[in-house]
């Protein structure tokens, strides 16, 4: 279980990026993570990951994150966090080397059904190989806790599409997935949980069952939860062009 | 050999070009010493010349009690190819350290590793061991120089004290 407790992270500049999180995560989950730019979903992945400092408490399993256990989390960024000048398959030896659970199996069949090249250095991949990378080394450094910060920025429908579904079969019950992304309705089939953070705070936390129980999609949660205005786009347009 | 030399990678940020770093180095310090050999001779080559007076006969003379200056003095900024590389050595990790924010944020991989020092081992100890290596290869060259300094000057031509500051 990952837990956060009265998470709070403030900036220098005074603003607050969580202001009193508090969220636990079973093993097994597979949460969405959503919320505005700015919304404090990567700078809550960070802390988890204790890339950054924060007040409060965070544990797994009731442990503190410690090098003891880091191993049990992974992280795919939108900002990668791979080494460019490297191949596949040395980072496939870095990870073996440093992660004792490293599921070597699962990274060459992941690597073949992407048909990314292993001799190549990450650099030289397109924006979408280097997306895909980034997951395939998180979902194979044998983490019972993945976190993904918008692992799809830049790869196009399809192949997004063909993640999910090898995602669903892959990943074994115990696995964990904390996924931030935009992209609500590609993914609410995929997750069983929805987290909305809104200005440091968990605004909301549902399962998708419950959703469904309610007759409600994801996008119109997302909606009542932000209280959005659905017309003030059309106001927008009325008072820029001067119209009544 | 070639897995020894290998395995010098372990002591540098993963991808850097560390063949490159050590040869540039070697190169450093191959012109640090031909640098310091030359600053050297050219204070103890006038130096020297200063021992003898040429006679009437066109014969070079060594003048009694004309003495070389100190070491210290001849020595002066001989070590100046030396301390730039030092100096180099001593910056470069922060260039190590950035090459993990280049192209991507492989310091986030670095930091979350169950070593957690490895990121601050793979920065710093490559460039302290060169830093090490140019220390000491800046002392042989000091002591060679000196041995050199001995044997160029005549006997009865040395300085009472070698070590001193000023004098001669």
């Amino acid at each position: 279980m990952l837990e956060l407790k009265d998470v709070k992270k403030s900036y220098l500049k005074g603003s607050k990026a969580l202001d009193g999180v508090n969220l636990s995560i079973g093993p097994g989950e597979i949460v969405g993570l959503f919320g505005e730019n700015g919304a404090g979903k990567t700078t809550l992945m960070k802390c988890i990951l204790g890339l950054l400092r924060y007040q409060g408490e965070i544990t797994l399993d009731g442990d503190p994150i410690t090098p003891k256990n880091i191993a049990r989390l992974s992280f795919a960024t939108c900002e990668h966090s791979y080494f460019p000048a490297l191949t596949a398959g040395a980072h496939r030896d870095f990870y073996q080397e440093h992660f004792p659970n490293f599921r070597t199996k699962r990274f060459s069949a992941l690597m073949d059904f992407f048909q990314l090249p292993r001799n190549k250095a990450i650099r030289s991949f397109s924006t979408g190989q280097k997306n895909q990378f980034e997951v395939i080394l998180a979902l194979s450094q044998g983490a019972d806790y993945i976190l993904m910060d918008e692992p799809f920025a830049g790869n196009d429908i399809f192949n997004r599409e063909d993640f999910y579904k090898v995602l669903l079969g892959i990943l074994e019950p115990e696995e964990t997935i904390l996924l931030s992304t935009h992209l609500l309705e590609e993914v609410q089939h995929f997750i069983g949980r929805a987290v909305l953070i809104h200005q440091g705070k968990v605004a909301g936390d549902i399962t998708t069952l419950e959703l469904e129980e309610q007759g409600r999609g994801l996008m119109d949660f997302v909606k009542e939860t932000y209280q959005y205005k659905a017309d003030r786009v059309s106001r927008a347009l009325g008072e820029l062009t001067d119209r009544e | 050999m070639r897995n020894k030399w290998e395995s010098l990678s372990r002591l540098f940020p993963m991808g850097w070009p560390w063949q490159n770093e050590i040869m540039l180095t070697a190169a450093a310090l191959g012109l640090s010493a031909l640098t310091a050999m030359g600053l050297f001779l050219s204070r103890l080559t006038p130096a020297l010349n200063a021992l003898y007076e040429r006679t009437y006969q066109d014969e070079l003379v060594l003048v009694p009690g004309r003495l070389v200056p100190p070491y210290p003095q001849i020595f002066g900024n001989a070590l100046l190819g030396f301390g730039l590389t030092a100096l180099c050595l001593i910056l470069l990790p922060i260039g190590h350290f950035l090459w993990h924010r280049w192209g991507a944020r492989s310091d986030y991989l670095m930091r979350r590793l169950p070593r957690r020092q490895e990121l601050a081992k793979r920065c710093i100890t490559g460039s302290a061991l060169l830093l090490v290596i140019t220390v000491l290869m800046g002392l042989v060259m000091f002591g060679l120089l000196f041995l050199w300094y001995q044997a160029a000057t005549p006997a009865g031509h040395l300085p009472p004290d070698v070590w001193a500051r000023t004098g001669g």
